[in-house]
């Protein structure tokens, strides 16, 4: 499972990070940025809460 | 408003007249309702269980389809391609589209352009909407929030500590029969002082900023009219007064030198290697100023009453304050200030059995999206330690999601942290008094409460 963060929404609210700090981290620059290429069954749950309560929307999960 | 106003059971009795209530007979928009009876809690149940995509035909309003559902709520938000914000972007009746429309022509005989122009950038789809909200969204993160906490802190701090002197103050001179207005003495405040802060305008213009917002959504209300105004004439006086105002602002800045304001950052912004005109600059401002002060304040309001109708929560919240957060997000729950916004189809769309023609308007109710009994546990049980809480107080997610959301939260967790040791002596002295005819924010226009020690 992949996931990917469309920077043109993506305004840095950050409640990806809070849910599944391991896989994304917001930057200076306000965007997040996905930390891991596949991301592990562990994490899958918490990914998954962090699509749906993204405020923008802008993360997809990629099977 | 009214979110905060009864629960389901204890509103029972006087929240709907109708000794029952069909799908013909039920009424979301009338506003007078709004005024004496709350939010239309029962309509909306109804319309979730019999009919969360209905087509609503009632005088004086447009037809529309009526959308209940979180969920569906949250597939139109995420959807800008299908639901575009380009035709109308909040329910109103026929009368007050034609005053829009006209205060439209007046706007393009002013600065020049087509009454066909969007009226502000939220009236835009994507991608002409992301670019423009990005010019100044990165003053609304948290990692801004953060670096203002501890300024704002401290005036959250000064202002509950205010509000606490008032009430000690009537206490001493009247005893029980002196009261105090939350909305003026205390919710109005900080919102106020950080949105225009953040924004850019001094502080000795922040009393009149708050009037002219307050007028913006009141002007029906004959309180906020001058002797012989109707409410037409109301509304272009009061936005005469701000553009000039914010024209004068925005010379000043300009002969200053801009700063790490937003009014700056709107001056500094380029779309496509343009700069924004007078006309958007003067709408943006408005949007942010306007948003910033009639949502937080009302939301504050609301909290309080919330809290007082529930002792036991209030119990709670103040032997455990680190569930503030969680409170927040309750209220906002609890609260649903932001009533609908509307969208218009640009093509056939399918939900839930009904086609929605291409063109034809959906309107999102938020409160109801915020009772959703699929999505929330015993939705009309007001509890400060809810979670999940994935409420649409912000609206549905997605390309129009609350800018203002991070400084919402900021300001209110803020607020109710500071009020902790003054809540448990306070008690309402009145039923909230609501702004009339306003069908997008439910706005309450003053709260007496007393202190009891």
């Amino acid at each position: 499972m992949r996931v990917v963060v469309d920077h043109s929404l993506c305004e840095g609210h950050a409640k990806c990070m809070e849910n599944a700090p391991g896989v994304f981290e917001v930057r200076d620059d306000d965007l997040s940025y996905v930390l891991v290429t596949d991301i592990p069954e562990e994490q899958r749950e918490a990914v998954t809460r962090a699509v749906q309560i993204c405020p923008r929307r802008a993360i997809q999960l990629e099977e | 408003m009214l979110g905060c106003r009864k629960s389901k059971s204890e509103g029972k009795m006087n929240s709907q007249p109708a000794p029952s209530l069909t799908l013909s007979n039920l009424d979301i928009t009338d506003t007078d309702r709004y005024i004496r009876f709350g939010f239309p809690w029962e309509a909306w149940d109804l319309l979730r269980q019999e009919a969360p995509v209905f087509w609503y035909e009632r005088p004086h309003f447009e037809p529309f389809w009526a959308i209940t559902k979180h969920e569906d709520i949250g597939f139109i938000s995420r959807s800008p391609h299908l639901f575009s914000n380009t035709q109308l972007l909040r329910l109103n009746d026929t009368e007050s589209i034609q005053m829009g429309q006209r205060g439209r022509v007046r706007a393009a005989n002013r600065f020049g352009g087509s009454p066909e122009d969007p009226p502000d950038f939220i009236f835009l789809d994507p991608p002409e909407h992301r670019q423009r909200r990005s010019l100044v969204s990165k003053h609304f993160t948290p990692r801004m929030m953060r670096r203002l906490e501890e300024h704002f802190g401290g005036m959250a701090e000064n202002y509950v500590s205010h509000f606490a002197d008032v009430l000690a103050q009537q206490l001493a001179e009247k005893g029980r029969t002196g009261t105090v207005d939350v909305v003026h003495e205390l919710s109005a405040k900080l919102p106020v002082a950080a949105i225009c802060e953040m924004a850019g305008v001094p502080e000795e213009d922040w009393d009149q900023i708050f009037h002219w917002t307050e007028t913006l959504v009141g002007a029906a209300d004959p309180e906020y009219q001058l002797p012989g105004e109707n409410r037409e004439q109301t509304a272009i006086r009061n936005g005469d007064e701000w553009r000039r105002y914010n024209e004068e602002l925005v010379a000043r800045r300009k002969a200053e030198g801009l700063g790490d304001d937003m009014l700056s950052s709107l001056l500094r912004g380029e779309i496509d290697g343009e700069e924004l005109t007078p006309r958007e600059i003067s709408a943006y401002f408005t949007i942010l100023l306007a948003a910033g002060n009639e949502t937080t304040r009302n939301s504050i309001t609301g909290g309080v009453k919330a809290l007082l109708d529930h002792p036991d929560q209030l119990k709670r919240l103040v032997d455990n304050p680190e569930l503030v957060p969680s409170a927040v997000e309750e209220i906002l729950r609890w609260t649903s200030i932001v009533i609908q916004f509307q969208r218009t189809a640009m093509e056939d769309v399918k939900l839930r059995g009904q086609t929605i023609r291409k063109g034809e308007s959906v309107v999102m109710w938020y409160p109801s999206a915020n009772r959703d009994e699929d999505v929330f546990e015993d939705p009309y049980r007001f509890d400060i330690g809810r979670e999940p809480n994935d409420h649409f107080a912000f609206g549905g997610f997605g390309e129009h999601f609350c800018l203002g959301a991070n400084l919402a939260r900021w300001e209110m967790r803020a607020i109710f942290h500071a009020l902790i040791p003054v809540l448990s002596t306070l008690e309402l002295a009145s039923e909230p008094e609501f702004v009339p005819r306003s069908l997008h924010v439910g706005g309450i226009k003053r709260m007496m409460v007393r202190s009891t020690a």
